[in-house]
C-alpha cells in the first residue's frame, strides 16, 4: 500500500500547486476579460478546470507521464478534452441527454484514472513484494 | 549545437514558463480580448465576422436544443428533420458541455473554446521546439502575436473554428507520436488522432501524412523495431476504433459527394476563399526562416533533431496548396507563426550565437521582447506584418432580438420569410430564428423595385447547411444522400412570419421595405408582433387567404 501514501504526498504537494494555477487562471482571465464580471470569470474557470483540467491531470497521474505540471496539465486537458467531446458525442446517440453529460464523462475520467492508477500501482506492489 | 541534458529537455525553469505564459496571455489579450470587447459573455455575437462563424454556433446550438446529436436541427438543414448528424461531432459537444457548465450562450461558448486553442498549440509548439534548442522556442515566441495578424485572424473571425480545433488536436498527436517509446503515449497518440478525425478530418489526413514520413524517418534511422511498430498500431487500432461509427456517416456525407474536391491537383499560389497566412508576411525575417529551415534539414540525424520535425512538416504541408490541396493546405497556415516560430528562432539563435559566444537565455527571452514590438503593432516596420485590431460583427442587437423574439414566442412549425436585407447575405445566421426560414433573393428584389411593383411571389431561396448532402438513414450504418432543390418562386403568404428590413445600406431598398410593410398591414390578418430600429416582424394570421394582392404597382413620388 506504498503507492497509496505516494499518491497521497503526490496529490498533497501537487493539488496546491493545482489550486493556485486555478486562482492564477481567473486573475490572468480577468486582466484579459476586464469587462467580464468576477461571478462570469469564476464560472467559466470552474467549468474549464471541471471539463478538461482536473480530469486531465488524473489521466497523467494514471499513464505515469513523467513530465513536469505545466506540460501534464496542457497535454492531460486536451486529452480530456478529446474523450468529453468523443463521448459525449457517443453517449448521446445512445439516448443520454446532453444535458446530464458534463455531470457524467469527466468524473468518470476522474474515477477511472484513479482506479487504474490503483490497480497498477497495486500490481507493482505485488511484483515487488514477490521479487522480495 | 549545444545539446542539453535529459532533464533540462523535460523541466521548464519558472522564467520560462512565465514568459510563455505571459505570450499565450498576450496572445489572448490581443486576439480574443479586443475582438470582443473584453468580454466573454455578451448579448449578441460579438466578433462574428462570417456565415461559417454562425453555421457552426447554431450547429452548436441545434445538438443543446436536441440533447444529442443523431439528426441535424431542421432549421440548418431546409426544414428537414431527418437528416443525420454529419458534421465532425467533438467542438460542438464540447461547446455544449462548456455552455451548459458556465451558463454562456452557444455563441459565447464556441467562441471561447476557439480562442483557447492558441493555448495547446503555443505551448505543445513550444515544448516541441524546446526539446531540441531552449533559446530556439524562446526566440520563436515572439512572432506568436502573428496568429491575429491580418492573413491568419480570418481563422478565428470568419468562423474556419473546427480546423483550428483540430490543429490544436493535431499538435498534441505530434507530440504523442514524437514521445510514443514512453509509457501511456500509444494511447495518447490514438486518442488525439481520434479527437482531430472526429473534429475536421482534414487535419488528420495531414496528420496520417506526418506519421508516414517520420515512421520512415524512423527506419532511416534504424530506431524502428518490432515495439516500435507495435506502439504505432496500437495507436491506429485505437482511433480505428473510436472513429468507425462516424466514418461510415463520414464516407456518405463528405466522400461520396465531396471527395474528389479535397485534393484537385491544381496548384492553388493564392487563396481566393479568404486571406490566409503567406511567407512573405515574415518580411524581414524570412533570410532567418530560410537559415532555420536549412539548419533543421541538417541536423535532422542529431539527438532530440525529430523535435523539429513538427514544424518542417507543417511548414511543407501548408505549401501543399502548390500540388492541389488547395483549402485545406490554406487553413494550417493560421497557425504557421507558432509552427515555424521555432525555425525562425533557430535561424536568429545560430545568427546571434556566431556573432556573440556568450549568447544565452536571457538574451533570447530579450530578442524575443524585441520581435513583439513590430509584431504586435507597437512600432510599425516596413515589410513586418503585424497584429491588427479588429472588432464588430455582421450581425447587431436588432437582428439579434427579432431571432431570438422568433425562437422564443413562435410555434415550432411556423415558417419564416425574410424580405431581403444585406444582412442576411451571411445566410447562417438566420438560423438562429431556430425555425423553418425562407429568404427573397437580391435579383427577385431587384426585379421588382425596376418594375415599380410589390409582388406576392417572389424568386426565394431556402438556405441550410447542406454541405454534407442531407443524408438519410437507410438501415444500420446505411445512409443515402437526399435529392433537394428547394429554392423557387414561392408566395410570401404562406408564411407565418414575414421579417421586414425598414433599415437597410441602400436608399432604395429601404424604401422599398417600408412600401412592402405598409401594403402588408393593409391587410387586418396581418399585425406586426415586432418591431424596433431597424425591422418589423408581421405575423400573417390567417394563410388560407391572401396577404397581400399579387402585384401592387409603385406610385411615383
Amino acid at each position: 500500500m506504498r503507492w497509496k501514501l505516494k499518491m497521497a504526498e503526490l496529490l498533497k504537494s501537487e493539488w496546491v500547486r493545482l489550486l493556485y494555477i486555478a486562482i492564477g487562471m481567473a486573475i490572468v482571465l480577468k486582466l484579459i476579460f476586464f469587462n467580464e464580471s468576477f461571478a462570469g470569470i469564476w464560472r467559466i474557470t470552474l467549468a474549464l478546470l471541471w471539463i478538461a483540467v482536473i480530469p486531465g491531470y488524473c489521466m497523467t497521474l494514471w499513464l505515469n507521464m513523467r513530465y513536469q505540471l505545466a506540460l501534464r496539465l496542457i497535454v492531460g486537458s486536451m486529452a480530456s478534452a478529446a474523450i468529453v467531446g468523443i463521448a459525449s458525442y457517443y453517449i448521446g446517440i445512445m439516448g443520454i441527454d446532453i444535458w446530464y453529460h458534463p455531470f457524467l464523462i469527466p468524473p468518470g475520467i476522474i474515477a477511472v484514472s484513479v482506479l487504474l492508477y490503483a490497480r497498477k500501482k497495486d500490481n507493482a506492489s505485488v511484483k515487488d513484494a514477490e521479487r522480495g | 549545437m549545444e545539446e542539453e541534458t535529459p532533464r533540462e529537455k523535460n523541466t521548464c525553469t519558472a522564467i520560462e514558463l512565465s514568459f510563455l505564459l505571459a505570450i499565450i496571455s498576450l496572445s489572448l489579450y490581443l486576439g480574443y480580448g479586443n475582438a470582443a470587447g473584453h468580454a466573454i459573455a455578451h448579448d449578441f455575437p460579438v466578433a462574428y465576422l462570417a456565415s461559417d462563424a454562425f453555421q457552426h454556433q447554431t450547429r452548436a446550438q441545434g445538438l443543446l436544443d436536441a440533447g444529442n446529436y443523431r439528426y441535424e436541427a431542421f432549421y440548418n438543414m431546409r426544414g428537414y428533420p431527418d437528416v443525420v448528424g454529419f458534421y465532425m461531432p467533438v467542438m460542438y459537444h464540447l461547446t455544449a458541455q462548456i455552455s451548459l457548465l458556465s451558463g454562456l450562450a452557444s455563441y459565447d461558448a464556441i467562441q471561447l473554446m476557439v480562442f483557447f486553442t492558441v493555448i495547446p498549440i503555443i505551448a505543445l509548439a513550444y515544448f516541441m521546439v524546446r526539446g531540441f534548442n531552449r533559446n530556439a522556442a524562446l526566440i520563436g515566441l515572439g512572432f506568436v502575436p502573428l496568429i491575429f495578424s491580418q492573413g491568419s485572424y480570418s481563422g478565428f473571425l470568419w468562423g474556419h473554428w473546427p480546423s483550428l480545433l483540430s490543429q490544436a488536436f493535431l499538435v498534441c498527436a505530434l507530440w504523442s507520436f514524437l514521445n510514443i517509446h514512453e509509457e501511456g503515449m500509444t494511447l495518447l497518440a490514438g486518442l488525439f488522432f481520434a479527437a482531430s478525425v472526429l473534429t475536421h478530418t482534414s487535419e488528420a489526413i495531414f496528420l496520417a501524412l506526418f506519421i508516414f514520413i517520420y515512421a520512415l524517418v524512423l527506419f532511416l534511422k534504424k530506431e524502428m523495431g518490432i515495439a516500435m511498430i507495435k506502439k504505432f498500431a496500437g495507436a491506429f487500432a485505437l482511433t480505428a476504433a473510436i472513429t468507425i461509427y462516424f466514418m461510415v456517416i463520414f464516407k456518405t456525407a463528405w466522400f461520396d459527394t465531396q471527395g474528389s474536391s479535397y485534393m484537385s491537383l491544381r496548384p492553388e499560389p493564392v487563396w481566393l476563399g479568404g486571406p490566409t497566412f503567406y511567407l512573405q508576411y515574415f518580411g524581414l525575417f524570412i533570410p532567418f526562416l530560410i537559415m532555420g529551415i536549412v539548419a533543421a534539414v541538417l541536423f535532422w540525424k542529431k539527438k532530440n533533431a525529430k523535435f523539429l520535425y513538427p514544424s518542417l512538416f507543417l511548414l511543407a504541408a501548408g505549401c501543399t496548396n502548390y500540388i492541389g490541396f488547395g483549402m485545406r493546405a490554406f487553413t494550417l497556415r493560421f497557425n504557421w507563426p507558432v509552427y515555424l516560430g521555432g525555425l525562425l528562432g533557430l535561424g536568429l539563435y545560430l545568427t546571434a550565437k556566431a556573432a556573440y559566444r556568450k549568447w544565452d537565455i536571457k538574451h533570447s527571452m530579450a530578442l524575443a521582447i524585441a520581435i513583439l514590438i513590430p509584431v504586435t503593432g507597437l512600432v510599425s516596420i516596413p515589410y513586418v506584418a503585424s497584429y491588427q485590431q479588429v472588432s464588430g460583427s455582421i450581425t447587431d442587437p436588432y437582428h439579434w432580438q427579432a431571432y431570438e423574439w422568433i425562437a422564443e414566442n413562435t410555434p415550432k412549425d411556423a415558417a419564416i420569410y425574410f424580405l431581403y436585407s444585406e444582412h442576411y447575405e451571411q445566410d447562417a445566421v438566420m438560423r438562429n430564428s431556430r425555425r423553418f426560414h425562407a429568404l427573397a433573393t437580391l435579383d427577385s428584389v431587384r426585379s421588382a423595385m425596376n418594375d415599380m411593383a410589390l409582388r406576392r411571389t417572389l424568386h426565394t431561396e431556402v438556405p441550410g447547411d447542406t454541405g454534407g448532402g442531407l443524408i438519410q438513414r437507410t438501415g444500420f450504418m446505411h445512409y443515402a444522400t437526399r435529392e433537394d432543390n428547394r429554392s423557387n418562386m414561392i408566395d410570401v403568404c404562406t408564411f407565418d412570419y414575414i421579417v421586414v428590413d425598414i433599415v437597410t445600406r441602400s436608399d432604395a431598398l429601404t424604401a422599398y421595405n417600408r412600401l412592402f410593410l405598409q401594403q402588408l398591414l393593409k391587410n387586418e390578418n396581418n399585425k406586426i408582433v415586432l418591431q424596433n430600429e431597424v425591422l418589423a416582424i408581421v405575423q400573417n394570421t390567417n394563410k388560407s387567404v391572401a396577404c397581400m394582392p399579387d402585384e401592387v404597382e409603385i406610385e411615383n413620388g
